[in-house]
């Protein structure tokens, strides 16, 4: 079969056959749609992959942009094929952000709480520096946001005190664009205390690790802030609740 | 660097003239050098006649010079050393001496300009709040009487290399990056790193003062830092920089707006004194309340 180069951010054919195979199989039962529905469909789009106007052998392998559709197909979510399918598990950089998230999700289910967390938001967007309100985040794939938040953060000497696999897949980005891979993401994200949402460039609607919107649209923000602010903003959020009850008892 | 057997904790002193000790630096063609060389020069001697005159007229008011130099933790050997420009001031004692004798700030009175302390965001976002909910409510008050008993850290304390270092990583946070990029970013193009700028080079304040492991930074080292992020020298040297130097925060318009509330100017002082928990509790508890408060205006605009 002929294969078209690899464009930035798509799945490799050997990761777009490991959740083919997973999605295809018994395994993917807990997701609760039926074997048949989920075979059938997933056939159907993989079908529909090829390339038929231009290049008809050629086959498409589906970005990270629209894996959530395809995902839909078999009921999982970007976290189920990176923990289940992939073997890289997708968690949150560290515990702190753990807490912050659960808390969240946790306020989010009382709706009477929304105009606080938005507040919040608002508030922290001011905290975060100036430099992350660039235009080359929006016109920037993947490749190109981990290349922007590699040199803006660290200086040019510290960098080689970086862990030796993120090192090896930055010095491989200088060489060649787009050779970043899926499965590489996850430990970009630890290292460089970023969120894979973000990162990615998902819709709000789109959830990875928070169980709502909000909350994927808070850790995004949350998460660009600075060690020192975290801390003193992780102290605000986990107080919030037990104040905001205080406050409506009074 | 030399080990002086008289000062009284046995610290690291700088010596600020050749004859003083037998090894010395030497003189550098290096235009960067010769510049904080010259600054420092200036600092020590300004220094020195502020002290001259402080003694001589304790010493016409019939003052004991042992009791000066108790509260200012010097023995009197080393006094005369600074009086005859022998030794610099150590910067770690240089807040007392300010704060108790010399009524000014320690960047006034070594370098002989004013300037007031530009908070970071976490302070300044502090006292913004303060000063906007004390219109309504007086919440300084409660926060002082809350957190005042807390503060455990004393405003002149005895080490400041990590103060300096934590100073800097404060700053560093605010532009969030590490305190390496932080200062290319300030001394240069960070995109176009020039060997100057370059923080691996020798003049690297961040890496000067993280190798020389000294009790407190030189004073060339902390009016070079005092450069590097564009702070008073009080920032950097002093525990708790509200009792020598005057602060401010920047406002929308981004012109700087100096505090002058005392109570506002308490909070801050607390802040500082307290551990860095306690700080983000601090810091969590003003916030709540503005952030309460403003939930509750703007639902009240809707209805």
């Amino acid at each position: 079969m002929y294969r078209v180069a690899r464009t930035p951010n798509v799945l490799s054919a050997d990761e777009y056959n490991r959740l083919k195979d997973f999605v295809c199989s018994h395994d993917a039962d807990k997701y609760g749609i039926p074997y048949e529905q989920r075979v059938r469909e997933f056939e159907k789009y993989d079908n529909s992959m090829y390339d038929s106007n231009h290049r008809p052998y050629a086959k498409l392998y589906p970005s990270l942009h629209s894996l959530p559709k395809a995902l839909s197909i078999a009921g999982m979510g970007i976290k189920d094929v990176y923990n289940d399918v992939w073997d890289t598990p997708l968690r949150w950089p560290d515990e702190q952000s753990e807490r912050v998230a659960s808390t969240i999700d946790a306020m989010c289910e009382d709706s009477e709480n929304m105009p606080f967390i938005n507040q919040l938001c608002s508030t922290i967007r001011s905290y975060i520096a100036s430099w992350w309100d660039t235009e080359e985040w929006t016109s920037s794939n993947i490749t190109g946001r981990v290349k922007f938040c590699y040199k803006k953060i660290f200086a040019l000497d510290e960098r080689a005190s970086l862990p030796s696999d993120v090192q090896s897949i930055m010095e491989r980005l200088v060489l060649k664009s787009n050779s970043i891979t899926a499965l590489e993401l996850p430990r970009i994200c630890e290292v460089f205390h970023v969120s894979f949402h973000w990162l990615v460039g998902y819709p709000s609607s789109v959830l990875v690790l928070g169980k709502n919107p909000i909350t994927e649209e808070f850790m995004d923000v949350y998460m660009r802030l600075s060690q020192g602010h975290r801390d003193h903003f992780e102290a605000l959020i986990l107080k919030a609740p037990e104040f905001i009850t205080k406050q409506v008892k009074a | 660097m030399q080990k002086n057997a008289e000062s009284p904790a046995g610290n690291d002193v700088e010596s600020t003239s050749p004859a003083a000790g037998a090894k010395q630096r030497k003189p550098s063609n290096d235009v960067f050098y010769k510049f904080f060389d010259e600054l420092t020069a200036t600092a020590n001697k300004n220094i020195s006649d502020k002290l001259n005159s402080v003694v001589t007229t304790l010493a016409s008011n019939k003052g004991d010079i042992g009791d000066i130099c108790d509260q200012l933790c010097l023995d009197y050997s080393f006094l005369y050393f600074i009086q005859n420009r022998k030794r610099a001031y150590p910067t770690d004692r240089l807040g007392i001496f300010c704060e108790k004798y010399a009524n000014m700030s320690c960047h006034e009175l070594a370098l002989g300009v004013r300037k007031p302390v530009m908070l970071p965001k976490i302070q300044s976002s502090i006292a913004r709040t303060l000063i906007r909910l004390d219109s309504l409510f007086d919440i300084s008050k409660v926060i002082i009487n809350k957190y005042a008993p807390l503060a455990t850290k004393a405003a002149h304390g005895p080490s400041r290399t990590d103060l300096t270092l934590s100073r800097i990583r404060e700053l560093a946070n605010d532009l969030q990056l590490t305190p390496m990029r932080a200062q290319a970013l300030y001394w240069g193009n960070a995109d176009n790193i020039s060997l100057l700028f370059q923080p691996s080079h020798k003049n690297s304040i961040v890496r000067r003062i993280e190798k020389r492991n000294n009790a407190f930074v030189k004073m060339t080292t902390a009016i070079m830092a005092a450069f590097l992020v564009d702070q008073p020298l009080d920032y950097l040297i002093c525990e708790d920089y509200t009792r020598t130097c005057e602060i401010a925060y920047r406002g929308d318009n981004g012109e700087p707006i100096v505090i002058t509330d005392p109570k506002i100017i308490r909070v801050i002082s607390i802040y500082l004194a307290l551990p860095e928990d306690k700080q983000c509790e601090m810091f969590a508890d003003i916030l709540l309340r503005d952030l309460q408060f403003s939930v509750a205006f703007s639902s009240i605009f809707q209805f």
